[in-house]
């Protein structure tokens, strides 16, 4: 440590360092976060115009006999909420169980997010009462796109959520 | 050091920024632009959303949002030099929004002590290097917790607005220069001691 900068850039220095070691960025966050950018700059040269959701609750818990876990979240933006809960089911997947309210007709699309931008999407609608459903979607990184069956109304997409 | 990614923040981070987001903006999704964006300053948020005491999960949700933020309105930043100063505030801006309603509910110190718990070391040789480098972190942790904070804020930053840090650290806002400077004083002494009883042994 005899050559240890003491000015105030060798101090910050010292204290990136510290940092970096000591609580690192967890791995494949900047992998993560390119899909996540690349997905939504594709969809940014679209027309598609939608309200983004901004993720407001999280929490996991442990669900059914053999431990399964399974976590809610709940997104918001203005007077809408949807509520997500995933479980992971037998084939190794997931069943993910939606709410939307106020409860509006909507069609409901689950994308996968990868490394190269959208992948496989999944579609379903929304029932009287606000509720849907997928029974089987794999394991990954996903965004929920909802789209009103009133085409005056207005769309919105959650951020990508890991299943 | 094998896990250090890019302890450089000195300088070529920001301009390495401007220059991905100048080809972004030209049409560049790719390493050079929007990619290499995202790769140079996802570290940097990193730091900066976790100065806030955020559970990894919310840490990473307040990133993700910062990213969606940008892409969605890159058009408002006119002036390239400014995203990574731009990226950085947004993610302040949300990681204290979101660590004010969890902290209500949640006590922080089990995170705390989550990171501080020294990692494993296989290989003797590393003895020396860890052994220094354990002082260090002994150092920094003999700091007062504000000091801690906000010397991780600035020491990742850019040139924060200070009077928007003052907001999120719940500090007055003409204290942080001040404050600042007292604290790496306190590092810097704290750094000779520790290199005096290293020569004394």
């Amino acid at each position: 440590m005899s050559a240890t900068d003491l000015s105030r850039e060798g101090l910050l220095k010292i204290v990136r360092q510290v940092w970096e070691e000591r609580d690192p960025m967890p791995e494949g966050l900047v992998e993560r976060m390119q899909a996540v950018t690349q997905t939504e700059a594709i969809l940014a040269d679209t027309d598609l115009d939608y309200e983004l959701l901004v993720l407001v609750e999280r929490s996991a818990e442990l669900a059914g006999a053999r431990g399964t876990a399974a976590y809610t979240l709940r997104f918001a933006h203005g007077q809408t909420e949807v509520l997500l809960r995933a479980v992971g089911n037998e084939s190794g997947g997931a069943r993910l169980d939606g709410w939307i309210a106020p409860a509006v007709a909507m069609r409901v699309r689950a994308t996968e997010v990868t490394d190269h931008g959208e992948g496989r999407s999944w579609e379903t609608e929304t029932d009287g009462h606000g509720r849907f459903e997928f029974a089987d979607l794999p394991t990954g990184l996903f965004r929920l796109w909802l789209t009103p069956m009133d085409s005056d109304a207005v769309a919105f997409g959650t951020p990508a959520f890991e299943i | 050091m094998p896990h250090t990614t890019s302890t450089d923040t000195s300088g070529h981070v920001w301009s390495e920024a401007t220059a991905c987001f100048r080809a972004w903006a030209n049409g560049d999704t790719g390493p050079d632009g929007l990619d290499g964006l995202v790769r140079v300053m996802t570290p940097v948020l990193w730091h900066v959303v976790r100065s806030y005491r955020l559970p990894q999960e919310a840490a990473e949700d307040v990133i993700q949002s910062t990213w969606l933020a940008l892409v969605r309105r890159r058009d408002s930043i006119e002036d390239a030099v400014a995203v990574g100063g731009w990226l950085t505030t947004t993610a302040r801006r949300e990681a204290w929004r979101v660590s004010t309603s969890i902290n209500k509910a949640m006590p922080v110190e089990d995170e705390e002590i989550a990171y501080r718990l020294p990692k494993q070391r296989s290989a003797e040789s590393e003895a020396v290097e860890s052994d220094e480098r354990d002082q260090l972190w002994h150092t920094v942790d003999s700091l007062p917790e504000r000091c801690r904070r906000l010397l991780r804020i600035v020491a990742f930053e850019n040139r924060p607005d200070y009077t928007e840090v003052a907001q999120t650290l719940d500090m007055p806002v003409g204290s942080i220069g001040p404050t600042r400077g007292r604290c790496l004083a306190k590092l810097r002494v704290a750094l000779l001691q520790n290199a005096q009883m290293g020569e004394a042994r």
